[in-house]
């Protein structure tokens, strides 16, 4: 599983996830449909799409924190998708969560040093060798936090400090992989622009791979190495330079800040372009499902990608 | 690198923090005062009480209040204030341990139901179940079972209590094993025990704790009220409901011996109601009096 020389840090082929709802009714909903996505050592690839699209529920797919309904997962080429208990926790060492809400990552009972140091807790390394306390100012003047913080409790802190110390807890175990969940979405811009800083210059330091989770194209165009769009839990355009140059009609419109209907995700789009009812550009030929084909350097799972010269 | 810390609670100085409780909380520090006292005197009742709860005396029958007898005698010339302060200790015994049991039953099954979605269904069930019956019907029909004793009340006030419990602790674990905290520990690798008993189990503390103080007044209540069925504490064991019970056609008489165990049965209850609706504040993280 390489791309360009670089080898796959983690993979999905074919994911999907349904949920099931309802005593009677047995309500469908489709969050995640037929996903291949493939994140490469030390990349930062950023997942974007409207609310509802599936893209935290594909993050947490490829974390084994959401069991997937079909399609599996590798970890540097190994198959984890049917690990679980002591057997997945080596990889749970090497792949971390940053929450979109920090104030809500935090037990409100912890003080934020024990926060910090809860994955040493979890792996029952908290009495070694009496460096800890060393490894908890490290990693507090790695993320920028006064070491006063350490005692305090989480609603002493703002959220932007509450996001630096999640950061924190993240690195702890030094992790290859990140799946930062829309992790400036509830900061204010100055904030915002202060935690991906710290997120980039980190992954500069430590070659972690990122999965970037946001709504904001102009973030995602300006950190990730590679974008996916996703839509109706499909990714329907992955590659570098969608901003400047989307060839979907889906991501040309979002590019252009054109707002959709919520697809109805109680159907499955396994038979016609997931994008069909509202694409400008439909034909006949929409009314099967589009496959995933290369085109200039992008994937895109569209009949009538549009093509720039 | 220098830090400066914040100070824990633990410490600061006693005296020091114990003067900030009380400026604070002064209705905490008088329902602990008062509840510490009732169980010193239940534990130290051999010491306190003037005379044998035991000893009958037909020459001195419905004596007035004296320094011999503080609150007189009774029909049979028992001293009213050792039959009360003795009276506090199958009282309270009764009042702790089935408490303790209900909540103890109530947190696990909550807990169980709450996180594991597989049990929910079958342990909500029995609990219904549980809570359809009027919880007094039951007791009395389980004391009736079994026979009065401390062992059989403690049951019996125990088995139809712990369902509301279950219902509070299952209704917050459902919350909270949702929450940011519960999913970043999780993806850390940590087992369910862990998030059990490490994140989930101090969260739903504060409602439980909260309802269990508020409920050992309830069930002083109806260990009284077993008493005064006759089905409680069997004379000539000091017990108040008991005590209340043979003291209520007396009222005129020698009100004293209602009077005695009402008056400790209606301070026993204000005490842990005031506790009950300050523990919450207390436990609450985002209370100041965490900073006391």
């Amino acid at each position: 599983m390489t791309m360009s020389g670089v080898s796959s840090i983690i993979t999905g082929t074919g994911l999907g996830k349904t949920y099931q709802s309802g005593f009677f009714s047995h309500q469908k909903t489709f969050a995640v449909q037929d996903v291949d996505i493939e994140i490469k050592t030390g990349e930062t690839y950023a997942l974007v799409g409207e609310s509802g699209s599936g893209k935290t529920t594909l993050g947490k797919i490829l974390l084994k924190l959401i069991s997937p309904t079909s399609g599996r997962i590798f970890y540097h080429n190994e198959d984890i998708t049917d690990l679980q208990g002591p057997e997945l926790i080596p990889i749970r060492r090497k792949m971390q969560i940053i929450p979109q809400h920090p104030e809500d990552a935090f037990n409100p009972r912890w003080r934020l040093s024990r926060s910090i140091m809860e994955p040493f807790l979890i792996h029952g390394q908290a009495q070694e060798n009496g460096g800890l306390k060393n490894v908890l100012l490290e990693l507090l003047a790695e993320t920028g936090l006064n070491p006063d913080y350490a005692e305090r409790y989480p609603h002493q802190l703002s959220g932007g400090e509450l996001q630096r110390a999640a950061i924190a807890r993240a690195l702890a175990l030094k992790p290859d992989f990140i799946l930062c969940d829309e992790p400036t979405s509830m900061l204010d811009v100055s904030v915002q622009a202060a935690i991906i800083q710290l997120l980039l210059s980190l992954q500069k330091r430590s070659t972690i791979s990122l999965l970037f989770i946001t709504h904001d194209l102009k973030l995602a165009d300006h950190i990730a190495d590679r974008v996916g769009v996703m839509y109706n839990g499909h990714i329907i355009e992955e590659g570098s330079g969608i901003l400047k140059s989307p060839m979907h009609p889906y991501s040309q419109s979002i590019v252009r800040g054109h707002k959709h209907q919520r697809p109805d995700q109680s159907i499955p789009s396994h038979e016609s372009c997931p994008f069909v009812l509202q694409c400008p550009n439909k034909t006949e030929k929409c009314q099967t499902i589009p496959s995933v084909t290369d085109c200039s350097g992008r994937k895109i799972r569209c009949h009538h990608p549009f093509k720039y010269d | 690198m220098s830090s400066t810390v914040y100070i824990p609670i633990s410490d600061q100085g006693f005296c020091a923090l114990g003067m900030r409780v009380l400026k604070k909380r002064p209705l905490l520090v008088f329902g602990l005062i008062i509840l510490i006292l009732m169980c010193l005197m239940a534990v130290f009742a051999p010491y306190i009480a003037p005379h044998d709860p035991y000893e009958q005396s037909l020459e001195n029958r419905f004596l007035p209040p004296s320094t011999e007898y503080p609150l007189g005698t009774d029909q049979f010339g028992r001293c009213v204030l050792s039959r009360a302060i003795y009276g506090s200790q199958p009282s309270l015994i009764i009042a702790v341990v089935s408490t303790i049991l209900v909540v103890i039953i109530g947190l696990l099954v909550g807990l169980c139901a709450g996180y594991y979605r597989r049990v929910d269904g079958l342990l909500m069930r029995i609990t219904d179940i549980m809570l359809a019956f009027p919880s007094m019907v039951v007791t009395l029909a389980l004391v009736g079972i079994m026979g009065p004793g401390v062992p059989s009340i403690i049951l019996a006030l125990a088995l139809p209590g712990w369902a509301k419990y279950a219902r509070v602790v299952r209704s917050s674990t459902m919350s909270i094993k949702n929450r940011g905290f519960v999913e970043s520990a999780r993806a850390l690798g940590a087992k369910n025990r862990y998030i059990l008993f490490r994140h989930i189990l101090p969260n739903v503390l504060a409602p439980v704790m909260e309802i269990a103080t508020l409920g050992l007044g309830s069930k002083i209540i109806m260990i009284a009220g077993l008493g005064f069925l006759g089905l409680g504490i069997q004379v000539p064991t000091p017990e108040w409901g008991n005590i209340l019970n043979q003291g209520l056609p007396l009222l005129y008489k020698a009100p004293l011996i209602a009077l005695s165990a009402g008056a400790l049965i209606m301070a026993f209850v204000l005490a842990t109601n005031l506790i009950g609706s300050e523990i919450r504040d207390l436990m609450d993280p985002m209370s100041d009096s965490v900073k006391i």
